[in-house]
């Protein structure tokens, strides 16, 4: 037991080392970080070893300690890891790691209780394989599983919603390892914990802490094996499915497809966002744009009312250009606002088009007020909310540049005249 | 030209492109070079000299033609204003007996500047991606380094 639990933390050890160039993201840097304590935990965790490091450090029992902290350290970090990368409940984490620091304190105190208490002999009552004792023995014995079990259940409880999200084989299968670890540690901790409390309440015997070998066995049998699968039959699978056809190439001829229309998509895209671009440096009024996005990020304006807003500046000013101004949107989206003649097409606009589209033609509609539409455009009356906020930004920044809601229908020329 | 309706943006596009014996990649000086060579025409391509922002602008004095374009912009922009004004000296909307200006928004009604967009649209979308995969299986292929060569030419201009 003790080369394999010294094999194995050494593995881990090495694993983090080889990976901590690549720790530069915060989830990363939390794995590699949870794989090293893991690691030092597993080597300390032996024994033998625990009374190794107690002289080494002149300490009795401070390898018991030791092999506590990190592997209930390492298990939080998975769970921080975990949840980090499915990005899940900011709340419930609070709560986790302030019950574990909680239970690592609790732990650590009743620890320095035994410490003082039994001192000689420490290692013997602390490695006696938990069966109870004077109380502060106990009370260290439960904290410590409860410092495993509670961080490997909520690991476990991550890495299970990771696998039910559905991600891909090779995650799901390096997900499952890590789950089997976990769990199988938090079962570990649990029976600690039943063995402690039943042989301080005088039932000894039961035998639950002889299943502690073959949970051991299992956990750590199923992490390799899972990255063993991951390395191994991922590809086998793939290459068999090649071999037998499973709609391998209709597959790929979809992907194709899907690629092909996301180039179209993004040609599209690039043409518009030329036309945009051109249309702000050319037609619409830079200051009373970039006033109308200053002043409605100052606002309580959302982000979706203020691009809204900026959209109908650069509208509001771009109006007085439009006999010069004809933009690729023409070709696909159809009728342009001022196009409109009649109160049915505005409306068919209104709750046809793109919502971001009708929204920002009704901030303009309030902007231009009903007084200055142009013969034939009635607009619907406005209820409160954020576009009337909208149109008083965009009318407040468009008055302090000196435009009247009239010039806004007015080209240049006749301005100029 | 299978599966493309005719009567679609794209299928005038492809038949444009078939007419002129051209595959891609192209741009739309080659298109233009085509053009020239088909109907015996000559077309100057040149960027707006006030820098002002148009869409496009086509000059025909008898069988010469000069498009301007605005050339702020992308390559992808660029190439869609010059294969616009290439489709309307190709649909017969312009001539050498027209008065010698036109400009867009002027020549005809905005359903056919429309028309001519989409079509535009599409061959800015056939000259760079070529066909979709589903056409291109009944097509030979071209060698891929010719889109790398292609798409160098454009950036170099």
């Amino acid at each position: 037991m003790r080369v394999f639990l010294l094999c194995a933390g050494a593995l881990l050890l090495f694993s983090s080392l080889r990976l901590r160039a690549k720790a530069r993201t915060a989830p990363s840097a939390l794995y590699v970080a949870s794989l090293a304590c893991g690691g030092l935990g597993l080597m300390v965790w032996a024994p033998e070893n625990s009374l190794a490091v107690d002289k080494l450090l002149y300490t009795p029992g401070v390898g018991h300690l030791l092999t506590i902290w990190l592997i209930s350290l390492c298990f939080i970090l998975q769970f921080a890891f975990i949840t980090l990368l499915t990005a899940r409940c900011p709340r419930l984490h609070l709560w986790a790691y302030t019950i574990h620091a909680t239970l690592l304190a609790l732990f650590t105190l009743a620890w320095i209780a035994v410490h003082i208490s039994l001192d000689g002999s420490f290692g013997t009552m602390a490695y006696g394989a938990y069966a109870g004792g004077p109380w502060p023995v106990v009370v260290m014995d439960c904290t410590g599983s409860l410092s495993i079990v509670v961080p490997g259940l909520l690991g476990a409880w991550g890495y299970l919603r990771f696998l039910l999200e559905g991600h891909r084989l090779d995650e799901c299968l390096g997900a499952a390892g890590a789950l089997s670890v976990l769990t199988g540690a938090a079962v570990y901790g649990v029976l600690i914990l039943v063995n402690t409390i039943t042989n301080s309440l005088g039932a000894h015997g039961i035998g639950l802490f002889a299943l502690r070998i073959p949970i051991i066995l299992i956990s750590a049998t199923l992490a390799p094996l899972t990255m063993w699968l991951v390395i191994h039959l991922q590809p086998l699978w793939r290459h068999l499915s090649s071999a037998w056809g499973h709609g391998g190439g209709e597959n790929l001829l979809q992907r194709e497809e899907e690629l092909f229309q996301l180039r179209l998509d993004l040609l599209d895209a690039q043409a518009v966002l030329d036309d945009a671009v051109a249309r702000l440096q050319h037609f619409a009024d830079g200051p009373v744009v970039e006033d109308v996005a200053s002043r409605s990020a100052r606002c309580d304006l959302f982000p979706y009312g203020q691009r809204a807003a900026i959209e109908a500046a650069i509208w509001a000013t771009a109006m007085r250009d439009r006999p010069s101004w004809t933009p690729w949107t023409a070709a696909s989206a159809g009728l342009l606002p001022d196009e409109i003649g009649d109160p049915e097409q505005l409306s068919k606009l209104a709750y046809q088009a793109h919502r971001f589209t009708a929204d920002t033609l009704r901030v303009v509609l309030l902007v231009l007020g009903r007084r200055h539409l142009p013969e034939g455009i009635q607009a619907r009356p406005e209820p409160p909310g954020w576009r009337r906020r909208a149109a008083a930004i965009v009318l407040m920044a468009l008055r302090d540049h000196g435009y009247t809601r009239a010039m806004l229908l007015r080209p240049h020329s006749e301005q100029a005249r | 030209m299978q599966g493309i309706p005719l009567l679609t943006p794209q299928g005038l596009a492809r038949s444009m492109c078939d007419d002129l014996d051209l595959a891609p990649p192209f741009s739309a000086r080659l298109f233009a070079d085509a053009v020239e060579r088909r109907y015996d025409l000559r077309i100057a391509m040149e960027p707006w000299p006030s820098g002002e922002y148009t869409t496009g602008w086509c000059n025909a004095r008898d069988s010469a033609y000069t498009i301007y374009y605005y050339a702020g912009g992308s390559v992808v922009q660029r190439e869609r204003i010059q294969f616009h004004e290439l489709c309307h000296i190709l649909m017969g909307h312009l001539s050498g007996r027209q008065p010698p200006v036109v400009m867009r928004g002027e020549s005809g009604s905005d359903d056919r500047e429309k028309t001519v967009e989409q079509v535009a649209q599409a061959l800015v979308a056939y000259s760079m991606l070529g066909d979709s995969p589903a056409e291109r299986r009944t097509r030979e292929s071209v060698p891929l380094s010719a889109y790398g060569q292609f798409i160098d030419s454009l950036l170099d201009r």
